[in-house]
């Protein structure tokens, strides 16, 4: 047995109990490595779901083989009675791959231990359980799930939370647009803060609220891609406080400052009530704008403010220096201008490395006109020190519309800042902690650490590669996506570890 | 219920008796108005769908009853019985629809709604439409269970049956025979929608909803509220000797939720419409919660996805003959063979109530057989099953001896491609006869 064989073997073992997505079964590459082809029907006909096991050990089973599908079919119906060795451990490992935390460290050779949906022990000398299920990820890349601060319909197709309804309780799990951003490792996405992330929608924020106010509005909804369950889906209602701020709008500017006022003397008056029933009375009486406001002083929500131009960066800085104020620049195109003028606030940045087109106005891209874009701006910014992640041109997925500049590439947007200047751990933590910061979403996603979410890929080559492909998602310790088995990239069919002497050029 | 369906049955049958005939096969439909003769069918071949096929098969046809059915030479024709020999045909039951919105006024239904119409009878709403009503007996239609197409609880189905021409407009009276087939609900995920389905149930099944929701403490002093509920000031004032009575008797006493009580005991046929597999994944708390809650789902094309999850709640669902394209990739999945492969069983109906979907109906079966379901399991998908689960199959959904005269001759197996409806018996009359068309 060659090594990838054995590796093959190893991944079905462990793969066998759980839940593969239910869509992902009609479609089966029809010539994989001879390894995987001879396993592959042992893992599909085992339960779907572990948990699963009782009811369907009840239904009965089918009557014959399915039409046009008859070899594979008879093939699965002779190893059904595998499952009696299933192991049902807790414990899910990912063992002796090149481990990328998304804070900085990356081990060599480690491995990633995961018990009900949480991360309990990452490194190189993770003692793996007896009975654990075991992921050979020998000669794969293993990192956390991408964390995108804007995606467009991956959590259903009409999104109507309005009012008292919210989107955790109408999203869609078998969503195909799902699967397709988990097909690009994106397990943690915000709908309705930053539907086009420039681009087609010039920059500006839509909200599924309207596009921020001066004053501020609530916008969005951050969850987890838990392909097929409802469950643990909201990570929160309401992600970002959104504010129109700009250094032309006058008029705009005094009502923004009006609303930070009153929730700077709100701040005081609870800083020290005369007791604790003023505390509460106070508490009461204060709007639901003021509320708001608090919060994200208090550091619980981002307050994003869409600034490009030079002069509209300045504004912002300004005013979060004179407030204490914590921003969100979304756009930031022009930054790189005066990193050291901006410091003064305290910034961090929503980036769009892949955009140039001109900021505040249509210019024409092929006229060569200035429009204040920078191929370096991601690098320039983090050197002031400042922290940054990036969104993609389009935060939507689908077979149409931008080709490797959509949330289908999400990893491409990172490693695009690295020709900038940004170190290669930087543009990592772009779409993973650095993203969870800015979200603040840090306490559950966007690194592979202790306590966090048992979110992981397995990833091909480097997540920064522009070869690379996820090869298996995990959420929430839960393997939801196999490109193996879903139609959207198991055709590309490569030797990965041989580089760009692959099969194709094999073949030729 | 049986009352109210025999009662309303015999009126019907009043006016299809007194109605002169069309008379179909010369002299043998020309009997006597007032002292309707036994007929008896004879046919190349009979689908009892209960059974096997019968070769050679003689149907004999008393009043609105199928007297008798067998091989021509082991059935016995009763004594002045007209004889009807209909050669090369094969005689199989009427389609039964499971879940229609025809005669309603349907439009975009999603089940985002929240109305509370327990009490409600679309029986008494809907607008029979004649030409309609010809087009589903030429199709090979002879029940139709109307439901309100509204979200939350719509209210009550009716059943429906084609009837021959009576010379004046049709009344709804004319046409439905049972006007309290089921309960029709619709559930689309919300927020709000979430919020209504559990506070209805609470309010049904409540001794479950307490059960869950926390222990110890409070199960012995309110054994009989539910515990979300603390303004039910009467219940507290009660004496505690009779916890059970006030349990049962509550809801039964209010006609909007009286027939939702019937589906949790199963006394009633519960529909339950859902929008998606999303819908029933959202769903599926409140299934949890309430065990004793299994409505039959009606579910759309795209519920394959949630075929597991279906499973694990629905003994039946009800499915349209679409098959549906999965998004971006260009494969086709076909819900109806998915359910049966889990073990579900499943009532077939067309894709929409448009008028043209019933035209269609009999080539999708016959597609449905050709993407993999066995063709006995679709032809008992489109008639006994949708009777099963609408609790009427002993007397429709298939050819028995006692069960109604609801019988269609086909020019060859219903699912041939180049099939005809020769004739449709609903109830013994002739509602469709293809040699009486212009």
């Amino acid at each position: 047995m060659t090594t990838s064989q054995k590796t093959a073997r190893a991944w079905i073992l462990a793969l066998a109990p759980l839940a593969f997505c239910a869509s992902a079964q009609d479609s089966r590459p029809e010539s994989g490595p001879s390894g995987e082809a001879e396993t592959r029907p042992v893992a599909e006909s085992g339960p779907t779901d572990s948990r699963d096991a009782a009811a369907s050990s009840r239904r009965s089973g089918r009557r014959g083989p399915r039409p046009g599908r008859g070899a594979e079919s008879r093939a699965a119906a002779k190893s059904e009675s595998r499952p009696e060795s299933v192991p049902t451990s807790p414990f899910l490992a990912v063992v002796d791959g090149v481990v990328y935390t998304g804070v900085g460290a990356t081990h060599r050779r480690g491995s990633v231990l995961l018990k009900e949906g949480k991360i309990v022990d990452v490194g190189p000398r993770v003692s793996i359980p007896d009975g654990a299920r075991v992921i050979d990820a020998k000669g794969k890349h293993v990192a956390p799930g991408f964390v995108s601060v804007s995606a467009f319909g991956t959590f259903s197709g009409g999104f109507t939370a309005r009012g008292e309804e919210k989107a955790g309780d109408e999203f869609d799990p078998y969503s195909q647009r799902m699967l397709m951003a988990l097909a690009s490792g994106v397990t943690t996405a915000c709908e309705g803060v930053i539907q086009g992330g420039g681009g087609f929608f010039g920059g500006r924020v839509r909200g599924a609220r309207g596009s921020g106010t001066p004053v501020g509005q609530l916008a969005g909804f951050a969850g987890k891609h838990v392909y097929g369950t409802v469950e643990g889906v909201t990570l929160r209602e309401g992600v970002a406080w959104m504010v129109q701020y700009s250094a032309s709008d006058v008029v705009a500017r005094g009502q923004t400052r009006e609303a930070i006022e009153k929730a700077v003397a709100a701040k005081k008056r609870r800083a020290a009530p005369k007791d604790k029933d003023e505390a509460a009375t106070r508490a009461e009486t204060i709007d639901e704008t003021t509320r708001n406001w608090l919060r994200v002083f208090d550091g619980e929500l981002p307050c994003f403010i869409v600034a490009d131009d030079a002069p509209d960066l300045v504004a912002v800085a300004d005013l979060s220096a004179e407030y204490d104020l914590p921003v969100v620049v979304v756009g930031g195109e022009e930054a790189w201008i005066q990193p050291s003028r901006l410091a003064r606030g305290r910034l961090s940045f929503i980036l769009n490395p892949r955009r140039r087109d001109g900021s505040g106005g249509f210019t024409d891209p092929y006229k060569g006109e200035p429009n204040g874009w920078s191929v370096r701006t991601a690098a320039i910014v983090g050197e002031a020190g400042f922290r940054w992640c990036v969104q993609p041109l389009s935060g939507a997925v689908g077979t149409g519309g931008l080709m490797g500049r959509d949330l289908l590439q999400l990893n491409m947007d990172a490693a695009f800042t690295v020709r900038g200047g940004a170190s290669e751990a930087d543009a990592l933590a772009s779409i993973t902690s650095a993203a969870a910061r800015i979200l603040k979403l840090d306490d559950r996603v966007g690194s592979l650490e202790r306590g966090k979410d048992g979110d992981v890929l397995v990833m091909d080559l480097d997540p920064l590669d522009y070869r690379s492909f996820a090869e298996i998602v995990i959420v929430d310790g839960r393997v939801v996506y196999e490109k193996d088995k879903v139609s959207f990239f198991n055709h590309v069919q490569t030797d990965r570890s041989a580089g760009l002497k692959g099969r194709w050029s094999a073949e030729r | 219920m049986t009352r109210i369906a025999t009662a309303s049955f015999s009126k019907l049958f009043a006016i299809v008796a007194l109605t002169p005939l069309l008379a179909s096969a010369g002299a043998a439909q020309e009997a006597s108005a007032k002292a309707p003769r036994p007929v008896a069918y004879k046919v190349r071949l009979a689908l009892t769908v209960s059974g096997a096929p019968i070769e050679g098969a003689v149907i004999v046809v008393d009043g609105d009853k199928i007297a008798a059915i067998g091989k021509a030479s082991e059935t016995e024709i009763p004594f002045g019985a007209d004889v009807v020999d209909l050669g090369d045909v094969v005689a199989a039951p009427g389609f039964v629809h499971a879940a229609s919105f025809a005669f309603t006024s349907a439009r975009d239904f999603d089940g985002r709604g929240k109305r509370d119409g327990g009490e409600r009878r679309i029986a008494d709403e809907i607008a029979p439409d004649r030409a309609l009503l010809d087009r589903l007996a030429k199709n090979g239609f002879t029940t139709l269970n109307i439901v309100p197409p509204d979200g939350g609880v719509g209210g009550r189905g009716c059943l429906v049956r084609p009837v021959p021409e009576t010379g004046r407009a049709l009344r709804p009276e004319d046409v439905v025979f049972e006007r309290d087939s089921c309960l029709a609900m619709a559930f689309a995920p919300r927020t709000s929608t979430k919020k209504f389905w559990s506070e209805l149930l609470k309010k049904v099944d409540p001794k479950e909803a307490e059960e869950k929701s926390d222990g110890a403490p409070r199960s012995r002093a309110s054994s009989s509220r539910p515990a979300s509920r603390p303004s039910s000031g009467d219940s507290e004032s009660r004496p505690t000797s009779a916890p059970a009575a006030s349990k049962a008797a509550d809801p039964r006493k209010d006609p909007k939720l009286e027939p939702l009580v019937d589906v949790l005991e199963r006394k009633r046929a519960g529909l339950l419409h859902l929008a998606g597999p999303a819908a029933l994944a959202h769903f599926e708390a409140i299934l949890k919660e309430h065990e004793k809650f299994r409505p039959t789902f009606v579910l759309p094309p795209d519920s394959w996805a949630a075929v597991d999850l279906a499973a694990k709640y629905a003994k039946s669902v009800v499915l349209s003959t679409s098959a549906s394209l999965r998004p971006d990739t260009y494969v086709y999945r076909f819900a109806p063979l998915e359910f049966v492969e889990k073990g579900v069983a499943v009532a077939l109906i067309p894709e929409t109530s448009a008028a043209s979907a019933y035209v269609d109906y009999p080539f999708h079966l016959a597609e449905a057989a050709r993407r993999g379901l066995e063709v006995d399991d679709v032809l008992r998908a489109a008639t006994l099953t949708p009777a099963e689960i609408l609790g009427v199959s002993d007397s429709i959904g298939s050819l028995d001896a006692g069960k109604r005269a609801d019988v269609v001759f086909w020019s060859q197996h219903p699912l041939a491609p180049s099939a005809r409806v020769v004739r449709t018996l609903a109830a013994g009359a002739v509602v469709y006869d293809e040699s009486k068309e212009p």
